[in-house]
């Protein structure tokens, strides 16, 4: 028990700081409720330091994992946090500034960076999850305080429109997994994974087994946007104020695949007539899934006027890539085959790059609200030339497109080339063509950002269009966009931590499986030093 | 070298300030870069042409193999100085050209940009490094033609041919990404050695057509053709620059460097050799039929692509050997002649060759360059196109099979040359002077001093063969043809079969040349067939992405949640019972103990509850039908033993219900809003839902033995690990203490919160009251 407690040391710093978070966001003095996001950003940094330091433990599926996701949640949630500065109390705080007296009562501050630092708990505690109980918890911290964070969003009736719908889908996807959980339970009678992994190596999957796992993945296909879960997507993000969408796009994304690498590593890759594949029936499933919402995320996107609407579609088309690596599993471990690792590289490369794009668009606003409060832009023509009217914005528009779209040299592309280098090892030809053919449809509409940003003249009614006053968000949406080039150099010890990560807890049975595979393989020359030597 | 590329990017970048500063001579200053690179690789070619690569090796993602790596052999050296030499050149025209544009600044970051990644294509070593910088010319490529970008026309041309080239680019990746894993190397001297491995490998043929498709794309062979003449948007210092002697050239160079390796294949010879054929066919057609000026040398330099393509795909030593040689030739007087086309266009304002003629006594630097570069395109004799012409001419006649249709197509490809090098090179500067929308006169040193110098190359190199035969051609040929050997070049090869096809087309070109305006008309059928060929493939694939994205949106993204939950509720009905079905594991359950009489009356209320929560008018009348379910399960719990959990069920079914009315009292009352059709196949959607749950509890249950319930474990070791008696107790502060633990924060913070809002009220009471 006490080993846990050490585990998740991140956690109790993040609840003790959201317990802070709350009491003071309840103040009847403004400044002190303003301290919200000082504190939360304070609570996240320790817990992020907390989670590089996390002690060794063998009770995990994934101890590798534990360091690498709270580490990367940490570290973009700062960002996140940044971003999220003037979301909450808007009209409250012009009505501030103007030096009218501070409602206590009517102010959502509090309530708004609580949820926001309870979502974040949720997303660590998936990486530490060991139990399908655990698992079912964190999956749902990270995601219920999202319905709420859309709601308050903003004032319009769009963004609760948007979190009904977000709502409802939500719990059909969550019960969907709930029921695969129980499935899962009633086919091996246990909650651990590491027991459920044992039992499934030894007696087979099983009929029960096999639903059970299909349901929870599909169910937990809602929280990383995957066909045919995605229809929430691109309306909730509509609704929602950027910076929102933005925390949508990666937070409970991220919960999402950590638990689907948890889950299938626990069903374990080494089934199929060369025992390197997940059962057939979850593989077909999961192939599908990740063809489909790549081709559903990138064709749609195609159309749209709003850019994000087109971000919301290009998230559900990344996190068809990521499934790419999903199916494709941890091959003999190497660089070279490991499709696990590639999909977390992936992860932290989305996380920058997609927090790039939104950024930028929650920066960009108008002052023609009603009170002459600032309000969201959102379409192509409003970023249309935007490098020559706020170049720093619009250089980190240009470069967060064109690392979305996977361009060489930037991050997505060294993302992507893992993706694609681990596929081809692993013998996915047909879904790296269609991963490759996405990626080509994909350029149509990232171009259209970038050429809008960097060619076009600005929209004629772009004269009253405005930065933010909120420097948070600007500083989120330069760091994210420069972390694109910044990142690049480091690119090797990045891949080598989330090849780390994706290490399994070494059983027996496991690792017979992976020496027979290396031994085949002869690509083992060129790197076999990792996982080999655990 | 590492240090010397970053500068080389801080240079490319201060290009803007430098303009600032030094006015008219940035390009001067600029043009020091290539220069001296050019100066460099001078330096490093006795040690090339020895056989001794220069290498450079920095790791970037160890164990993947991804590294930035460079060498140069004599391939990349003849590259190299071609990139170097003709962007120092067009780095100083630009300067005339473009002197008083606004933007010249930024023109010379993205020009120097391309020259750094042109020059990182032709020299990486490693597949990643090379895919990199070859996107990177895509891109800059992009740029460049897209730099006018207040019209309209550039920026499409400059979308489509990013596209085509980009997507091609993504052929190439998978294709160096299989050879990678065939050879389990990631540098391309590497996989060049291990070739044997490859050529029995099972991938051999996808990678070799991906990787023929990234060169295809990128050097413009048919089909792939139609974005070259688009990209003549461009400002002409591009054209003359990117897109006849070197990004274009980019395929045709990747196509050398895998001749060692992939030469051998047996698709490799047919395969690449059409397709050079069939471009420089197609190209010299559509060239002789342009009026102008860019446009005829656009096509023609999709012939002469075509050309080098055909001959790399024949191999061999005189393949090797005349590839090299075209290379050089085509680059020297491609880039003379594009020079000159945008000087007259600069000093005449016209582009239409039919209304040019007698620039010659006003443009007469120009003019001279002009025309000895035209003359070594058609293959006139001293000049140095006269024995890249020959040698083609050869190497199509000794090919093993089909010499007869190769030798045609080369004689059409030469016709095309003759054509547009009277048309662009001799023509505009013969006869006497007609209005033209500006009075044309010579420009500064900058305009006049490449295009006479390329051309004086020409003839120099025309005349002494042995100046590049030996310390450049001889080592590129060693690279394409993988094995050193050596070139021997003179201008008398006696009278030869070659000789008599030159002399041949050069009598048609001259023909046509003279003939055009009819030519032109009599052949206009071409047009009609052309309006349905590969730029009209790409409007479609175009057009028809957008009609699949509209359809798919209207099917799936109504953006009505009841249709969203339709779909997710059919899909994972669909699947898992599709996996059930397919697995054969739908059995029905053998042991069922009898079902008695009140387990029966309870089912048959809950089963009443669910449909009349269904069938309800009132939205109260639902929410209690609701209920009813609620506690028939709750029931349920009780009958089998669970009686805490009937509890919990009791208590939250009925907090449910009073929440349920108390929100339903504020909304309005139920309309049928959907047709009876809609409302069957919902009611069929959701009957099979709740089969495909029953079915898979009742598989459940009856798969597995139940497990021992864990109060088991509590009441044995309450004593032993928790040294208590009362179990509940024990349970709390032990073997669940952190649960309590937390309950107990929950319970500080709401009740901290309660005391705050309380806080908040207070004051506005007080002033109330």
């Amino acid at each position: 028990m006490i080993e846990k407690l050490a585990l998740i040391q991140p956690e109790i710093v993040l609840f003790i700081t959201t317990c802070v978070v709350m009491v003071i966001g309840l103040s009847r003095t403004y400044s002190v409720r303003k301290a919200c996001a000082t504190v939360s950003g304070v609570g996240i940094a320790i817990a992020g330091v907390l989670a590089i330091f996390t002690p060794q433990t063998d009770s995990a599926l994934l101890p590798g994992l534990i360091p690498y996701a709270k580490t990367l949640v940490a570290g973009v949630g700062l960002l996140l946090l940044l971003l999220l500065s003037g979301v909450i109390d808007r009209d409250l705080e012009l009505r501030v500034t103007r030096g009218e007296a501070f409602e206590p009562a009517r102010a959502n501050r509090g309530e708004f960076y609580s949820f926001f630092l309870f979502s974040l708990t949720g997303v660590m505690l998936c990486a530490t999850a060991d139990d399908l109980i655990w698992l079912f918890l964190a999956l749902e911290l990270a995601s219920l305080p999202t319905y709420v964070m859309v709601a308050i969003s903003t004032p319009r009736l769009r963004s609760q429109e948007a979190a009904v719908k977000y709502f409802f889908l939500g719990a059909f996807g969550a019960a969907t997994f709930l029921y695969g959980f129980a499935l899962i339970y009633g086919a091996t009678g246990t909650t651990y994974l590491s027991e459920i992994r044992d039992i499934i190596g030894t007696d087979g999957l099983g009929a029960i087994g096999t639903a059970g796992f299909a349901l929870a993945l599909l169910g937990i296909a809602f929280k990383i946007a995957a066909v045919p879960m995605h229809f929430y997507t691109p309306d909730v993000y509509e609704g929602a104020a950027t910076p929102v969408a933005a925390y949508l796009a990666f937070a409970p994304k991220a919960a999402g695949f950590l638990a689907f690498l948890l889950l299938t590593s626990t069903i374990g890759w080494t089934w199929g007539a060369n025992g390197d594949a997940l059962p057939d029936a979850i593989r077909v499933i999961l192939w599908i899934m990740a063809a489909l919402t790549m081709t559903i995320g990138n064709v749609l996107a195609l159309l749209q006027t709003s850019v994000k609407r087109m971000l919301a579609y290009s998230s559900v088309a990344h996190s068809g890539y990521m499934l790419v690596g999903i199916v494709v599993g941890p091959g003999d471990g190497s660089f070279w085959q490991n499709g696990l690792s590639a999909m977390l590289f992936y992860l932290l490369c989305y996380g920058f790059m997609n927090m790039g794009a939104f950024a930028v668009l929650a920066c960009v606003e108008r002052m023609t609200g009603p009170d002459g409060e600032p309000i969201e832009l959102e379409t192509l023509d409003d970023i249309r030339g935007l490098c020559h009217t706020h170049p720093v914005m619009g250089w980190s528009m240009v470069l967060s497109a064109l690392s979305l779209l996977g361009l060489p040299p930037l991050l997505g592309f060294m993302g992507k080339l893992l993706l694609v280098t681990a596929g081809l090892s692993g013998g996915e030809y047909l879904l790296v063509v269609v991963l490759l053919l996405n990626s080509a449809v994909a350029a149509f509409y990232y171009l259209r950002i970038v050429a809008g940003a960097m060619f076009e003249a600005p929209d004629a009614r772009a004269g009253d269009g405005v930065l933010t006053t909120h420097r948070g968000r600007m500083i989120a949406a330069v760091a994210s966009a420069a972390s694109v080039v910044v990142l690049l150099p480091f690119v090797g010890p990045l891949v080598r931590a989330s090849q780390r990560a994706v290490a399994l807890q070494p059983t027996t049975a496991i690792v017979t499986m992976s020496e027979e595979v290396s031994d085949a393989s002869p690509l083992v020359r060129v790197d076999d030093d990792v996982t080999q030597d655990r | 070298m590492l240090v010397v590329g970053l500068l080389a990017l801080v240079l490319a970048f201060a290009a803007p300030t430098i303009r600032r500063y030094a006015g008219s001579a940035t390009g001067w200053i600029l043009a020091a870069f290539p220069a001296g690179v050019f100066v460099w690789l001078c330096v490093l070619t006795p040690d090339i042409g020895a056989g001794e690569p220069w290498r450079f090796s920095q790791e970037w993602v160890p164990g993947l193999g991804i590294a930035l790596s460079f060498h140069i052999d004599g391939l990349g050296l003849l590259f190299g100085m071609l990139i170097s030499g003709i962007g120092a050149l067009v780095l100083v025209y630009a300067q005339g050209y473009l002197g008083e544009h606004k933007d010249l600044g930024r023109f010379y970051t993205t020009l120097l940009l391309f020259m750094i990644s042109m020059l990182g294509v032709v020299w990486a070593d490693n597949i990643v490094s090379l895919f990199v910088f070859w996107e990177l010319t895509s891109v800059t490529s992009y740029l460049l033609i897209g730099f006018d970008h207040h019209r309209d026309t550039a920026r499409k041309s400059a979308l489509q041919a990013l596209l085509v080239t980009g997507i091609g680019g993504l052929a190439l990746l998978a294709g160096l990404i299989l050879m990678a894993i065939a050879t389990g190397s990631m540098e391309l001297s590497e996989i060049a050695a291990r070739s044997d491995l490859l050529l029995e490998h099972p991938l051999l043929t996808p990678a070799l057509l991906l990787v023929l498709l990234g060169a295809m794309t990128k050097s413009a062979q048919f089909p792939f053709h139609f974005w070259l003449p688009g990209a003549m948007e461009a400002p002409t210092p591009v054209s003359a620059y990117l897109h006849s002697s070197t990004m274009v050239k980019a395929g045709v160079y990747l196509l050398a460097r895998m001749q060692p390796t992939l030469g051998d294949a047996d698709l490799w010879t047919p395969l690449v050799g059409t397709v050079g054929a069939v471009t420089m066919v197609v190209g010299a057609w559509l060239a002789m039929r342009q009026v102008y000026l860019k446009l005829l040398l656009a096509y023609s330099t999709v012939s002469a692509l075509g050309g080098m393509v055909m001959l790399i795909g024949f191999g061999g030593e005189l393949g090797a050997k005349a590839a090299a040689t075209f290379i050089l030739a085509h680059a020297l007087y491609k880039g003379a002649l594009f020079l000159v086309a945008g000087s007259i266009d600069h000093a005449a304002h016209e582009k239409d060759v039919r209304k040019l003629s007698g620039l010659g006594r006003l443009m007469p630097l120009t003019a001279v360059g002009a025309m000895v570069a035209g003359l070594s395109m058609s293959g006139f004799m001293p000049l140095f196109g006269f024995i890249s012409k020959e040698l083609l001419l050869e190497a199509a006649l000794e090919t093993p099979a089909w010499a007869g249709l190769f030798g045609a197509a080369s004689v059409i490809g030469a016709v095309g040359m003759v054509v547009v090098a009277i048309a662009v090179g001799v023509r505009p500067f013969m006869g006497s002077w007609k209005e033209t929308p500006r009075k044309p006169h010579e420009g500064g040193p900058t305009l006049w001093l490449g295009p006479t110098i390329l051309a004086a190359l020409s003839l120099l190199f025309g005349v002494a063969p042995s100046l590049v035969q030996k310390v450049l051609l001889s080592p590129a040929a060693s690279a394409i043809y993988g094995v050193p050997m050596e070139v021997k070049l003179s201008l008398w090869h006696g009278l030869t079969p070659a000789l008599g096809l030159s002399v041949l087309a050069i009598a048609v070109g001259v023909g046509v040349f003279l003939m055009r305006p009819g030519f032109i008309r009599l052949t206009s059928l071409s047009d009609r067939v052309g309006a349905y060929g590969p730029a009209r493939w790409y409007t479609w694939v175009f057009d028809g992405m957008n009609e699949i994205a509209r359809v798919q949106t209207r099917v799936l993204q109504s953006g009505y949640l009841r249709a969203y939950l339709f779909i997710m509720i059919v899909t994972t009905v669909g699947l898992t019972g599709w996996m059930m079905l397919s697995s054969g594991a739908l059995a029905a359950p053998t042991e069922l103990t009898p079902v008695q009489l009140h387990e029966a009356g309870l089912l048959a209320l809950v089963l009443l509850g669910a449909l009349l929560a269904v069938r309800s008018k009132s939205s109260l009348g639902a929410v209690a039908a609701l209920g009813v379910v609620g506690y028939g399960v709750a029931l349920i719990y009780v009958l089998f033993g669970a009686p805490d959990l009937a509890m919990t069920q009791f208590a939250i079914e009925t907090l449910t219900v009073v929440l349920f009315v108390f929100v339903f009292y504020h909304l309005p009352k139920f309309r049928i809003l959907t047709s009876v059709l809609a409302r069957t196949r919902d009611a069929l959607v959701a009957i099979s839902a709740g089969m495909l749950m029953a079915a898979l509890v009742i598989m459940a249950v009856s798969q597995r033995p139940l497990h021992e319930p864990i109060s088991a474990y509590f009441a044995e070791h309450s004593v032993s690990k928790g040294y208590g008696r009362n179990v509940v107790n024990v349970i709390l502060v032990d073997f669940r203490s952190i649960d309590t633990l937390g309950e107990i924060v929950v319970l500080a913070v709401a009740g901290v919160g309660v005391y705050a809002l309380l806080r908040l009220r207070e004051p506005r009471e007080g002033g109330s009251s």
